[in-house]
C-alpha cells in the first residue's frame, strides 16, 4: 500500500513536470534575425575638391559569423536572399565653408540619412554624423550604395564613411 | 487498491497526452514582411511661387523584387494591406519662405518633421530632410499620397521627394 501510494505521487510529479515544461516552452521561431545577421561598410564616399558630386560607391557586406577579411564581403545580395537594412550610422568630414546637399544610401542610394553637425575642429574641418533605426529591403543580387552632393563646387575634400546592420531573409 | 491503479493509469495517461502536445507544438516562421517588401516614391511634390500648397502627389510603390511594370501600384491591392514601416523625405525650399507642414498620407495623414541640412550659400537654397522609422497601415484600395504647405505665399519654387519602405499583409 505504502508503494503504491510513493509511485502515485512520483508520477504525480513527474506529470507536473511536464506540464510545466509545456507551458513554459517558447513557441520554436525558425529564422531569428540574429542568426542571419548581416555588416556592412560604404568606404571611400566623398567629393573631391572642385566637385560637387561622385558616381556612388556599392557598399560591401557580409555574414557577422564570417571572419574579418576582404574576401568575405560581398557586394550583391545573395540569391534566394532578401537583405533587410535595420541600422545605419554615417560619419563625414568637411570644410567649414562647404555646405551638403544630402548623403543618400541604400538600394539605388535613394534614401537620404539627416547628417548632424558634432564637431568643429580648429583646422576649420567639421564633422557630421548620422545615426537612424531603419527598415530598408534589398532584393536578390542588388547593391546597395551611397554618394554625396554638396550644394556647389566643394573648396576642399568631403568624405563619408557608413556602416550598417540587418539581416537576411530566405526568399522562400 | 484497484483505486490506486485507476488513478495512477489516469495520470500516466495525462502525461502522456501533455507529451504528445508539446512534441506536436506547431512552428511559427516569425519573419515574413522581407518576402512582401514594397518601396515607394513620392516625386515632384511643388509649390511654384506665389503658392501656399503644394499639389497632392499620388505615391506609386512596387514590390523590391518585382519583376514585371504590372507590379507598379497606384493603390493597395485587393485584398492587401499596406504597412508603411520607413519614411524619409528630402526638401527644398529658399530661405526667405518657411515650410508649415509636409504630410504623407495613407487614409489618415502623418506630419513629418524637418531637420534643416545646409543653407548654400548664395543661392540662399535651403535643404530639410527627414528618416524615420513609422508604422502606418493602409488597406485595400487606398492610395498613398504626399503633400505639404508653406508658411504664407512662396516667394520662390519648393520641392519634396518622399520614399518609403513597407510590406505587403495578405488580409486572410
Amino acid at each position: 500500500m505504502k508503494t503504491i501510494a510513493q509511485l502515485s505521487f512520483v508520477t504525480m510529479l513527474f506529470t507536473s513536470f511536464v506540464s510545466a515544461q509545456t507551458w513554459s516552452q517558447p513557441v520554436r521561431e525558425v529564422q531569428k534575425e540574429a542568426r542571419n545577421a548581416v555588416y556592412g561598410i560604404c568606404q571611400d564616399v566623398g567629393v573631391p575638391a572642385g566637385a560637387v558630386s561622385t558616381s556612388p560607391r556599392t557598399c560591401r557586406f557580409k555574414s557577422i559569423f564570417d571572419p574579418p577579411g576582404a574576401s568575405n564581403y560581398v557586394e550583391r545580395v545573395p540569391d534566394g536572399k532578401v537583405l533587410v537594412i535595420e541600422d545605419v550610422h554615417a560619419s563625414c568630414l568637411k570644410s567649414n565653408t562647404d555646405n551638403f546637399d544630402s548623403l543618400l544610401f541604400g538600394l539605388n542610394a535613394m534614401r537620404p540619412l539627416p547628417l548632424q553637425l558634432r564637431a568643429n575642429f580648429v583646422n576649420g574641418r567639421q564633422k557630421y554624423s548620422a545615426n537612424l533605426l531603419t527598415r530598408m529591403y534589398a532584393p536578390s543580387n542588388e547593391r546597395i550604395s551611397a554618394v554625396v552632393h554638396m550644394t556647389s563646387n566643394s573648396n576642399d575634400t568631403t568624405s563619408c564613411s557608413i556602416s550598417f546592420y540587418g539581416h537576411y531573409v530566405d526568399v522562400q | 487498491m484497484r483505486f490506486l491503479q485507476g488513478i495512477l493509469i489516469i495520470w500516466g495517461a495525462m502525461s502522456l497526452t501533455v507529451q504528445a502536445q508539446t512534441w506536436s507544438q506547431p512552428v511559427r516562421e516569425v519573419e515574413k514582411s522581407a518576402r512582401t517588401a514594397v518601396t515607394g516614391n513620392c516625386n515632384d511634390v511643388e509649390v511654384y511661387g506665389g503658392q501656399i500648397s503644394s499639389n497632392v502627389v499620388q505615391c506609386n510603390f512596387y514590390p523590391v523584387s518585382r519583376v514585371s511594370e504590372a507590379e507598379l501600384y497606384t493603390r493597395v491591392p485587393a485584398g492587401k494591406v499596406l504597412v508603411v514601416e520607413d519614411l524619409s523625405v528630402r526638401c527644398y525650399k529658399h530661405n526667405s519662405d518657411g515650410f508649415s507642414g509636409v504630410f504623407f498620407n495613407t487614409g489618415n495623414r502623418k506630419y513629418i518633421p524637418l531637420q534643416l541640412q545646409s543653407t548654400a550659400s548664395g543661392t540662399g537654397r535651403q535643404i530639410y530632410v527627414s528618416s524615420l522609422p513609422v508604422t502606418m497601415y493602409a488597406p485595400a484600395g487606398e492610395r498613398v499620397t504626399s503633400s505639404f504647405t508653406m508658411m504664407a505665399n512662396a516667394n520662390q519654387h519648393a520641392s519634396c521627394f518622399v520614399s518609403y519602405y513597407g510590406h505587403l499583409v495578405d488580409l486572410q
